[in-house]
């Protein structure tokens, strides 16, 4: 993601990378990849092993990540983007940075179950039948008072949208992110308060759709790790609280390029939107990873329940701002948990097939989809996005396009998980039963 | 087979032909003659007749056959360990079907089989022709008013095998061919492209030319189909120009009408292709809904359609202002009415003029109207005038 504010040049090649490296007295690097769930995960060498590392020499028991290769011993190795490097700010001058890596089997060949691969391996297949685009990304979180054992949603802030309050630790610490994240290379947009209490954004510019996956992977653990300065502790979980708004990852696509950004609704937006709308149950599976992502997806503060395109609405799934240039197609769905290389992944595979199949979206919904009957919902040709994650992936399971998108590997690997999350959840007995049932039964 | 066992062989041809001559007659006529189990398959690879019975036959030519689409004029080999011979059915350039013999023996009545293709060729050329010849009739009837009752037209529909829709929605096309010399393949070429781009999940589509003009006729059971639909008839233009096609097309939709008034929304879709062919020249093919005022100029209009036009004009303000408790409607009336003065407007409404600019904006969106467009502009001139007269 590049912007004006950047404090320093991308590098390009390796010896960009170890020059910098050099410049700033870097001592230990951290070889960040992640997971098919989108954790964040990491292997730290010293500096001296850098350009050992720049070579995809350095390996990993594969066997010990989840949704990688179970059950055995695997060495992968781990292939850094030199593009993604730089130094963390909050480590003392110059001791610590990262690189973003991709996962390659023994032999080098690509691992199936890299998402960051698998994003780009889409990428590469879509570029044919997509119009050029970027991707911009809206990214929300909670700040709560961090507590000993870390399950607090206790919050001291008592701003809405929009608000401004110096005193608040919550906006010094967002203040803080956004220095950060410039000072590591990623351009903000803007950054504000959001609906909840305790509630904030982040929006990143649109740059290329590997940078705003990356972006998302570097943003959650900048905020994750500065908000602890500020005594406080930073969580994207969906919907952390049942009486405020849930966090969402809006995922903008921008079409055209830079220098000729689109700005007419044109034939392969319609079909793009016709796209994310038709294989909009089976991406939700992936948009909306976890049990807590369907206590967001639920009728209140805006949050998309139908797979309906629009131009004002501002709970429909997929919304393209009228007369603006450059043309944007906001995806609503997706929400803070999700892993930013699958969802954009399968987002645009689904408008891909769009595209490819000449899918049209029908007219632009008009007003709120809350209060959608049956019957008009019938006329319309809309679909509801499902209500669970178990329904979510059955969605998937029936959808051959999404999956295409996934692979093989991730696909099975995200479902068993996912499935394994589900059952775990129906045979936990939650507070909420207690509270109704205990007494009263 | 030596050439009195051909000649014997065409002479019983001959007489399964006279008889009536059904692809199953001709095929059990083969597979007596050569004692081998005998398939027939259109070309969409869908069983036509067998004979001669037996495990020997596969579920389908498709699995047991490597050919192309159309095949070669020729004897084609079988695979997965099937014996026997297969051989395309041809009239002319036209690929019709499959005929396969199994067995060890088949090889020796090549003669035999290329015969009975012949034979069942010019019966499949037949029945098609008649299929066709029906189904045309079909649409014609439907655009000509021609079925009283909704029972009277579910059954002439299934009696000429097509699957009617409740509602339809009609686009008229008129092509104009660049080079006239080209203009029978290009045709062809247009037509497919109209039919990927029309196509439905919701009923057969139906195809029907009187003189220049193509009608199709497009199922449209719900809104969004009907919205689907005109998108991708005013995208056709731009479909045939990104595949390279020069001819231009001339176009209108009608709106969605219930299957025994598909004729209305022909009639729109005429006119659509007409007055949008004057107001915006050749090149487009325009939406009948989107005309605004043209076909009330045009047609002229009894009083209950003008106040419908009238209604349906301002239907989206109306229900805004409701919701809303907001005076757009009236925004626009003195805005129009002062000359299209935003100051002057702005004082009689007691607002600033930037209240004004941004009422204005709404009203553009809400209404789907651009206020600089002089179409537009005649469209609620019109619609303001015709409510005014009615009140």
């Amino acid at each position: 993601m590049h912007s004006v504010n950047n404090q320093f040049k991308r590098p390009i090649t390796n010896r960009d990378v170890m020059k910098i490296a050099k410049e700033r007295d870097v001592r230990l690097v951290r070889l960040v990849f992640a997971d098919i769930f989108g954790t964040n995960k990491n292997v730290s060498i010293p500096a001296g092993e850098l350009e050992r590392a720049l070579d995809g020499q350095v390996s990993f028991d594969g066997g010990s990540i989840d949704g990688f290769v179970r059950g055995e011993e695997l060495d992968m190795l781990l292939v850094p983007d030199p593009a993604t490097f730089a130094v963390y700010p909050w480590s003392a001058e110059g001791t610590e940075a990262r690189l973003i890596c991709d996962i390659t089997m023994p032999d080098g060949t690509p691992f199936e179950g890299c998402p960051r691969t698998t994003l780009q391996r889409v990428v590469e297949a879509t570029a044919p039948v997509l119009p050029p685009l970027r991707v911009a990304v809206e990214a929300e979180f909670y700040l709560f008072e961090a507590s000993t054992d870390g399950l607090s949603t206790r919050t001291t802030d008592v701003g809405s949208y929009f608000d401004f309050s110096a005193n608040d630790r919550g906006e010094q610490a967002r203040t803080a992110f956004v220095a950060a994240l410039e000072g590591m290379g990623i351009g903000v947009a803007s950054a504000h308060h959001e609906h909840g209490t305790g509630q904030h954004e982040i929006d990143l510019p649109h740059g290329s759709v590997l940078d705003a996956a990356d972006s998302v992977l570097t943003l959650r653990s900048v905020v994750k790790n500065l908000a602890t300065r500020f005594g406080l502790e930073a969580t994207f979980m969906p919907k952390p609280r049942a009486d405020q708004a849930g966090s969402g990852l809006h995922l903008d696509f921008v079409l055209g390029t830079v220098e000729s950004p689109a700005s007419d609704l044109n034939d392969a937006m319609l079909y793009a939107v016709g796209g994310l709308l038709s294989h909009a149950p089976a991406t939700t599976a992936i948009c909306n990873p976890t049990v807590n992502s369907y206590k967001r997806l639920v009728a209140e503060w805006d949050a998309p329940i139908y797979a309906v395109w629009a131009q004002r609405s501002a709970n429909a799934l997929v919304r393209v701002p009228p007369a603006q240039a450059p043309l944007r197609v906001e995806m609503r769905g997706p929400d803070a948990s999700c892993n930013p290389y699958l969802a954009l992944a399968v987002l645009l595979g689904a408008a891909a097939d769009g595209v490819a199949r000449g899918l049209l979206p029908g007219e632009p919904f008009e007003g709120t989809t809350y209060e959608l009957g049956p019957k008009e919902r019938h006329e319309r040709g809309i679909a509801a996005l499902p209500k669970s994650l178990r329904q979510a992936i059955g969605e998937l399971d029936a959808d051959a396009v999404v999956r295409g998108a996934l692979g093989d590997h991730i696909y099975h690997a995200f479902r068993d998980a996912k499935l394994a999350e589900y059952e775990r959840f129906r045979r936990a007995v939650h507070p909420w039963e207690h509270e109704m049932y205990l007494r009263s039964s | 087979m030596t050439p009195e066992e051909i000649v014997a062989f065409a002479e019983g041809l001959a007489r399964v032909s006279a008889a009536g001559g059904s692809p199953k007659a001709f095929a059990n006529h083969l597979a007596e003659r050569i004692d081998a189990a005998v398939l027939v398959e259109d070309a969409e690879w869908k069983h036509v007749a067998t004979a001669g019975g037996g495990a020997e036959i596969p579920v389908s030519l498709r699995d047991v056959l490597d050919a192309q689409h159309p095949p070669v004029h020729d004897v084609h080999r079988l695979r997965n360990g099937r014996t026997g011979l297969a051989l395309p059915i041809f009239v002319g350039e036209e690929h019709l079907g499959w005929l396969a013999a199994f067995g060890g023996k088949a090889g020796a009545f090549e003669y035999a089989i290329r015969l009975t293709a012949s034979a069942i060729g010019v019966e499949l050329s037949r029945e098609q022709g008649g299929r066709l010849g029906r189904r045309r009739t079909f649409w014609e009837r439907l655009l000509s008013r021609t079925y009283h009752d909704a029972a009277a037209l579910r059954d002439d529909a299934a009696a000429r095998g097509i699957r009617p829709a409740p509602q339809y929605v009609v686009v008229c096309l008129e092509f104009e061919f660049s080079d006239e010399t080209h203009a029978a393949a290009e045709q062809t070429q247009l037509r497919t492209i109209a039919i990927e781009s029309l196509r439905s999940t919701d009923g057969d589509v139906g195809f029907l030319e009187r003189s220049a003009t193509l009608f199709v006729v497009v199922p449209a059971p719900r809104e969004i189909d009907a919205a689907n639909v005109r998108t991708a008839a005013t995208l056709l233009p731009r479909t045939l120009a990104k595949r390279g096609v020069a001819t231009r097309v001339a176009g209108g939709v009608g709106e969605a009408a219930p299957a025994l008034n598909a004729a209305q929304s022909a009639e729109q879709a005429e006119a659509a292709m007409i007055i949008g062919r004057r107001i915006y020249g050749s090149g487009s093919v325009i939406a009948y809904d989107a005309l605004g005022a043209y076909p009330l100029l045009m047609q002229g209009a009894r009083p209950e359609e003008l106040r419908g036009f009238a209604q349906r004009a301002l239907a989206a303000l109306r229900a805004y202002d409701e919701k809303h408790q907001t005076e757009l409607e009236r925004t626009l009336k003195l805005y129009l009415a002062v000359g299209e003065n935003v100051k002057t407007a702005a004082a009689e409404l007691n607002v600033h003029r930037h209240t004004v600019f941004y009422r204005l904006r709404q009203i553009a969106e809400i209404t789907g109207c651009s206020l600089e467009s002089p179409h537009d502009q005649l469209t609620l001139r019109m619609a303001i005038a015709i409510d005014a007269l009615s009140e």
